[in-house]
């Protein structure tokens, strides 16, 4: 695709969102069999799968920790996920993208309470449309309540960046493309933490606190639509 | 702030209550002062004891209590004591185990009646159902007294095909060979 | 824990099939519930997931250029991968794909490539320099058995969805499929056979046969797997079992 002359025409984005606006989000609990906990969302053209397993016996011994439990992540695209085919196996954006998804989660999780053990979370990109890496932070916070595995808190995250000048919520991947910047963030929605920051590109001070803002804002939503999530699985139904 | 009440559907990081008006039960945990919830389920306020709790609707991972019944796999036999690995917690078949998976079970444990020689009540490789007695301990402390209770799978010792029972006894139906188990009643019926 | 709770089963599961019972009550000649859905992945050309009881592949399939193999200079290329993710089993570990995954990446891909499924003449462009590739993506996102049955459908309910790719170079009307071939396989436990093994009965089975046949009910590939045997008879049985039943997983591809 070539560079569009103008992404935002009249405070719409090419997508006819307005600048504040989130992609349609829907997140589903528990919804693979054998995984301990899974779940999947949806994020615009984002297909994104998660599963949890453990906590269990850590393999290989040798990096078990004697106190603690320790938290595998790894994030993986598919080859059919993008334009052009992604060769499989782990590519030096997806370490990174497993590593700092991993510290993003790992405050709200008791480690302390399974030493030696290992939990494990895999986020698979099925379809990826920019913001996988906030998409799959999304899908591992709901599948890791879906394993039962005792959390201080959610997480919940999104990506904000710079088109053409404004401030954007939750870029697409041509916004991340020909934008100016791209800033995923992830935040412990109850306290307010913030556990993943990462960015490219360019923000004056002003900017920066906007861009914070509109963060902030929208976890809020994508933390409803994971409670949500887990409320459908596992709420009682009345009645029924 | 809200109040919570028995029956609310509360997530992880909810806030529940002060530690002024109560303590944190089973699913909750207190952080600078605070009770939140630490899994997914419904509120339970426990008003007499001053507790609140979430009870959970996620069956979280399944660790091990006093009397829970177990099904391992024998991996020593001393004199004194049998090693089991811990492969599930029954009813939890669907999931592994935290860490520690490891069991034993004392001689005096093995039987209700007096064990003289561990060798015939256990062989390396053998599959145990066994009750826990300390999960606190490390190995986790296990019994197999009780006819629902001991070896239910069990191999020849020197052809490694699966023994059949006979009575008391087991028998290789391939070499013939009688061996002895500590054996539950259930022996060889395909339940965990 | 696995070894231990099959184990266990073993005998359980070994009786019943005795008896021509099975675990979920299902008739020896019985598959589960099938679904297939075509078209989720926008970024593919094609793709479809299947799911046979609460076993899921994805196959996502991609169309791009390629240089041709010296010795087919003017046809397509085909090539078939298949990941056993780590999130679809506990026994599934990260990294490069084992050996089962690799056999089922081969299966899958004589399944396709000996049928003639795709009409790969038809996909050169320049001939010697550049051709169509075309790739079959085995995603395994839930096992609970029976991979081999499952993916293949998926694979070719993924090519019957393909849409070419939009550009110059693409001249053909559509995309060149030629064949609808199905695997099945049979399972063979304490002596009998059965159809689409639950991964329970697979941790038991003595042995397995897959059998690709094409619409005409001939033969397009075949794996037997397993440390246990078949007698001529139970092929020859075996072989009957997977085209009655290849005609009726092939009523899920229309």
């Amino acid at each position: 695709m070539e560079k569009p002359e103008k992404l935002i025409v009249d405070g719409k984005r090419l997508d006819g969102r307005a600048p504040d606006e989130l992609r349609p989000l829907k997140i589903e609990a528990g919804v693979l069999k054998r995984a301990d906990g899974s779940a999947y969302v949806e994020l615009g053209a984002n297909k994104v799968l998660a599963a949890v397993y453990g906590p269990r016996e850590m393999h290989p011994r040798h990096e078990q920790q004697p106190d603690i439990a320790v938290l595998r992540c790894r994030y993986a695209m598919a080859p059919f996920s993008v334009e052009e085919r992604k060769r499989p196996g782990p590519d030096r954006r997806s370490v990174e993208i497993s590593k700092v998804t991993r510290e993003a989660i790992e405050p709200v999780l008791f480690l302390e309470l399974y030493p030696r053990s290992v939990i494990d979370v895999f986020i698979e990109v099925l379809q990826a449309d920019a913001g996988t890496r906030t998409a799959g932070i999304n899908a591992a916070a709901v599948a890791l309540a879906d394993a039962g595995v005792p959390m201080r808190d959610l997480v919940s995250a999104v990506a904000v960046g710079k088109v053409d000048g404004t401030i954007v919520l939750d870029l697409t991947k041509e916004e991340d493309q020909w934008g100016t910047t791209d800033m995923p963030v992830a935040i412990v929605p109850r306290k307010k933490m913030i556990t993943l920051l990462q960015m490219d590109g360019h923000f004056t001070g002003a900017e920066f606190k906007q861009a914070l803002d509109l963060a902030f804002n929208a976890c809020e939503r994508i933390y409803e639509a994971q409670r949500q999530a887990l409320r459908e699985r596992y709420a009682i139904k009345q009645g029924g | 702030m809200v109040e919570v009440r028995t029956g609310d559907f509360v997530v992880p990081g909810d806030f529940l209550a002060t530690t002024e008006e109560f303590v944190p039960g089973e699913g909750a945990y207190e952080e600078g002062g605070k009770i939140y919830a630490s899994s997914t389920g419904v509120v339970l306020v426990d008003a007499r004891m001053k507790r609140i709790s979430v009870f959970s609707r996620v069956l979280g991972p399944p660790t091990l209590k006093r009397d829970d019944v177990v099904v391992g796999r024998v991996d020593e036999v001393r004199d004194q004591s049998a090693n089991v690995y811990i492969g599930v917690l029954r009813g939890r078949e669907d999931r592994e185990l935290p860490l520690p998976n490891l069991g034993m079970i004392h001689i005096s444990q093995t039987h209700t009646g007096y064990v003289k020689d561990l060798a015939k009540q256990f062989k390396p490789g053998d599959i145990v159902r066994a009750r826990v007695l300390n999960a606190r301990r490390e190995p986790v402390q296990l019994t197999t007294a009780g006819d629902e209770l001991g070896v239910i799978v069990a191999a020849c010792s020197r052809c490694r095909a699966l023994l059949e029972r006979e009575g008391t006894k087991l028998r290789c139906p391939n070499c013939g060979n009688v061996e002895f188990r500590k054996l539950a009643n259930d022996y060889r019926q395909g339940v965990l | 824990m696995y070894e231990i709770v099959s184990s266990v089963k073993r005998n359980y599961i070994a009786d019943l099939a005795l008896h021509e019972k099975r675990l979920d009550g299902r008739t020896f000649d019985q598959f589960r519930e099938i679904s297939v859905e075509k078209g989720l992945i926008k970024s593919a050309n094609g793709s479809a997931r299947v799911k046979i009881g609460k076993t899921q592949v994805l196959v996502g399939v991609k169309i791009e250029h390629a240089e041709p193999f010296p010795d087919t200079p003017e046809s397509g290329v085909l090539m078939v991968n298949a990941e056993l993710l780590p999130l679809a089993s506990p026994t599934f570990e990260p990294g490069r794909p084992d050996e089962n995954a690799i056999e089922l990446a081969r299966v899958v891909d004589r399944c396709i490539r000996e049928s003639e499924t795709i009409d790969l003449e038809k996909l050169g462009i320049k001939p010697g320099e550049d051709v169509w590739a075309v790739f079959i993506d085995i995603y395994v996102l839930d096992h609970d058995g029976n991979l081999i049955d499952a993916s293949a459908l998926a694979a070719m309910a993924a090519l019957l969805n393909v849409k070419p790719p939009e550009e110059e170079a693409w001249t053909l009307p559509e995309f060149p499929i030629q064949k609808r071939p199905v695997m099945v396989t049979v399972s063979k436990i304490n002596g009998k056979l059965m159809v689409d093994p639950c991964l329970d009965e697979e941790s038991v089975a003595d042995a397995r046969i897959s059998i690709a046949t094409t619409e005409d009910g001939s033969i397009c590939a075949m794996q037997k797997g397993g440390t246990g045997y078949f007698s001529r008879e139970e092929l020859e049985k075996a072989y009957e079992l997977a085209r009655a039943k290849a005609d009726e997983l092939r009523q899920h591809l229309r």
